[in-house]
């Protein structure tokens, strides 16, 4: 386990240095005018340690992501001879680090930035390789306040507060023939919070009236009183803004207090852990996934193969959002057939179809995000399924 | 009335917790912070045999044993030897805070960090339905049993006499000495019951949240010195009544204030109760010559 833990920092240190040494004019980036360098060195800031267990593992399974990436687009050849260099930077968690590391990024000359796995080390960093025009696809933040950072930065997770969950439970509100809703949410968790709101926003101008609005901690598993205070409202639908990893204890809970309202919870619902900790009691619940192992949105079914085949992990959303980020940087060096700044923000503008793992992505709209919904999913028979409208459901 | 109910099901878990570490808080006045990664690591063993196929009975036994056993060594290693230098609480507290820091960061590198699911299949599950209340059984089943335990180890304490000379040896260890009772064996045994029931909170708390992470105790370090505090320092009565209270507490104030001020209301409550009674609901007032 020790070994486990190690080698990422190992990796880093040695692919760090190993890019070091090979530049051949550290300190300025290679730009020429057309075509490609040798190397195109790409700065990936990401959270492999840390005192937050899950968090470590969203920045390992991302680090996977663009390492498998990168290895599919050097053997593919498709940005000629030229390979992608991986400057792997562990930013612990911390924003300081990754400054840090964006201002090494800097001095070495990377051509490009994708990574960073939290919201406060990106709002830290990222303005930093704005200013220095280097362009960053940012792929594990779910939140607001990415692209707008300024004109090179781009995502591949969508926002989901406001495109993935709130049409999502429109429509499920819609197919359930839902008249009232009971919200339950994290007041601790910014993302939870800002995702409640817009659910709500979303129900409430959908003609759904929000009767109860229950505020959690985050860390919370007893929820029973919350889900009295449900309960008590008799809400024909709830919906759930917790963190995954709540909801086996929302579902449970939920079953022993008696509420019985339909269930609409949030993406990572499908996990298997999630679905083993929660039984038979989440039977019929349905959520908005943005990525999950059975789409067959995009590239998916490539992604989970050239994934299983290159990692000894597990193919996950963070995985799959980092993948396509590598994927869609190349993607656009190659269709500017250049590094240069300038000309690789206008080719990713101009991406429309790029087949990704995590659907096809589009980023014609000017804004820097993606137009990915997700997937309508539900869970039938102890598994996750992809929901059709209308689809019945015995529970 | 439902949320009463749900204030004594979360009280129900904190008894347990209660217990488990009035035994060596309370009586023996030993400040172990390593409390709460005995009860995880402990939990972690009965997650694993379960999934070997052990039924649910035999894990829970074994991971109690664990509990015992690991807390038996930490005092041999690393209490015994501050006690045998008459050290001070502030040395107690220094170094169970390292240890339950290194036991944690072990625990998160061999779990990955990751949030394990806790099968429930096995634990009494669903709810006793009255009119339109609901009695988790579970809860049912963790009061019962943390009743259990607090009529068995008051009996034990009281009318044994191995838990006399546990009281005499936590009065003072040195005149138990003098009249011959064999203090090291007392803090073995008050370690290793407190270590089994420590755990056993730990499976009852895993089984009713579906889940288990290397942190998902940590907040029960609080719990455990409020509920003991509230009952009174070394009254097992007084544990399973500051568990009940503290959980109750805990439900009212996140249903009609806020959940965010949840702990702190129940904590200006411990406050409030101590400065009415300040030996705690059920401890004796103590008389020292000045």
């Amino acid at each position: 386990m020790f070994t486990r833990k190690l080698r990422p920092v190992t990796a880093a240190v040695v692919l760090g240095v190993a890019a070091v040494s090979a530049c051949s004019a550290p300190g300025q980036a290679e730009q020429p005018a057309e075509g490609f360098p040798r190397e195109i060195r790409i700065g990936v800031p990401l959270d492999t340690s840390g005192p937050v267990g899950p968090v470590v593992e969203i920045g390992l399974s991302e680090r996977e992501g663009i390492r498998v990436a990168a290895a599919e687009i050097n053997e593919s050849g498709l940005l000629g001879d030229s390979k992608i260099v991986l400057m792997e930077t562990d930013t612990a968690a911390n924003r300081n680090e990754a400054v840090k590391a964006v201002t090494q990024y800097v001095d070495k000359g990377v051509h490009g930035i994708v990574g960073f796995t939290l919201t406060p080390s990106f709002a830290a960093a990222a303005p930093v390789a704005q200013r220095t025009k280097i362009p960053v696809v940012a792929v594990g933040l779910s939140g607001g306040g990415v692209e707008e950072t300024g004109d090179l930065v781009f995502r591949t997770y969508p926002n989901v507060a406001t495109t993935v969950y709130p049409p999502a439970d429109v429509a499920f509100a819609k197919d359930f023939g839902a008249k009232t809703a009971g919200l339950i949410y994290a007041s601790d968790n910014d993302s939870s919070v800002a995702i409640n709101k817009a659910r709500k926003e979303a129900l409430e101008k959908a003609g759904v009236k929000v009767v109860e609005n229950v505020a959690i901690g985050s860390q919370d598993t007893e929820l029973r009183a919350a889900l009295t205070k449900l309960k008590g409202a008799s809400p024909d639908v709830v919906v759930a803004s917790t963190t995954p990893g709540q909801v086996p204890a929302f579902a449970s809970q939920a079953a022993e207090v008696g509420l019985d309202s339909r269930m609409i919870t949030v993406d990572g619902t499908q996990t298997p852990a999630t679905l083993k900790a929660a039984g038979e009691e989440l039977q019929c619940a349905v959520f908005q996934a943005v990525w999950s192992t059975i789409s067959t949105k995009g590239n998916n079914e490539h992604f989970i193969k050239e994934f299983d085949k290159r990692s000894e992990r597990e193919p996950d959303t963070f995985a799959a959002a980092s993948y396509d980020g590598l994927w869609v940087l190349a993607t656009a060096m190659k269709a500017a057939n250049s590094t240069q700044p300038g000309k690789v923000r206008e080719a990713l503008l101009k991406i429309k179809d790029h087949q990704g793992a995590l659907g096809t992505y589009d980023y014609t709209q000017g804004t820097g995000a993606p137009t990915l919904s997700g997937e309508a999913m539900i869970i039938d028979g102890g598994k996750a399924k992809a929901y059709e409208s209308g689809q019945s459901c015995t529970a | 009335m439902q949320q009463l109910i749900n204030g004594l099901a979360l009280g129900s878990t904190y008894v347990l917790v209660g217990v488990g570490v009035t035994l060596i808080w309370g009586l023996l006045r030993i400040l172990t912070f390593v409390h709460v990664q005995v009860l995880t690591w402990g939990t972690f063993v009965t997650l694993w045999l379960l999934r070997t196929g052990l039924p649910v009975p035999l894990a829970v036994l074994a991971g109690m044993l664990f509990g015992g056993v690991v807390y038996i060594a930490i005092d041999a290693t690393v209490l015994r030897p501050l006690r045998s230098r008459n050290a001070g609480e502030f040395s107690y507290v220094i170094v169970t805070i390292g240890l339950a820091l290194v036991l944690e960061t072990v625990l998160r590198m061999l779990t990955d960090g990751s949030t394990e699911a806790f099968p429930r299949d096995g634990f009494p599950q669903g709810a006793l339905r009255i009119g339109s209340l609901s009695l988790p059984w579970l809860h049912l089943a963790t009061l019962a049993i943390g009743l259990l335990c607090v009529a068995a180890l008051s009996l034990w304490l009281h009318r044994s006499s191995f838990g006399r000379s546990l009281r005499a040896v936590a009065y003072s260890r040195d005149d138990a000495e003098l009249l011959g009772i064999n203090s090291g064996a007392a803090y073995r045994v008050a370690f290793f019951i407190s270590g089994m029931i420590t755990v056993l909170a730990g499976v009852f708390i895993a089984a009713s949240t579906a889940s288990l992470s290397y942190s998902s105790a940590s907040h029960l370090l609080l719990v455990a010195v409020a509920v003991i505090i509230l009952g009174g320092m070394g009254s097992v009565a007084g544990a399973c009544a500051g568990g009940l209270i503290l959980g109750v507490v805990e439900v009212m104030a996140q249903v009609h204030l806020s959940s965010e001020l949840r702990d702190a209301i129940a904590l200006l409550f411990i406050l409030v109760v101590l400065v009415l009674r300040p030996s705690g609901l059920m401890g004796r007032a103590e008389a020292s010559r000045v």
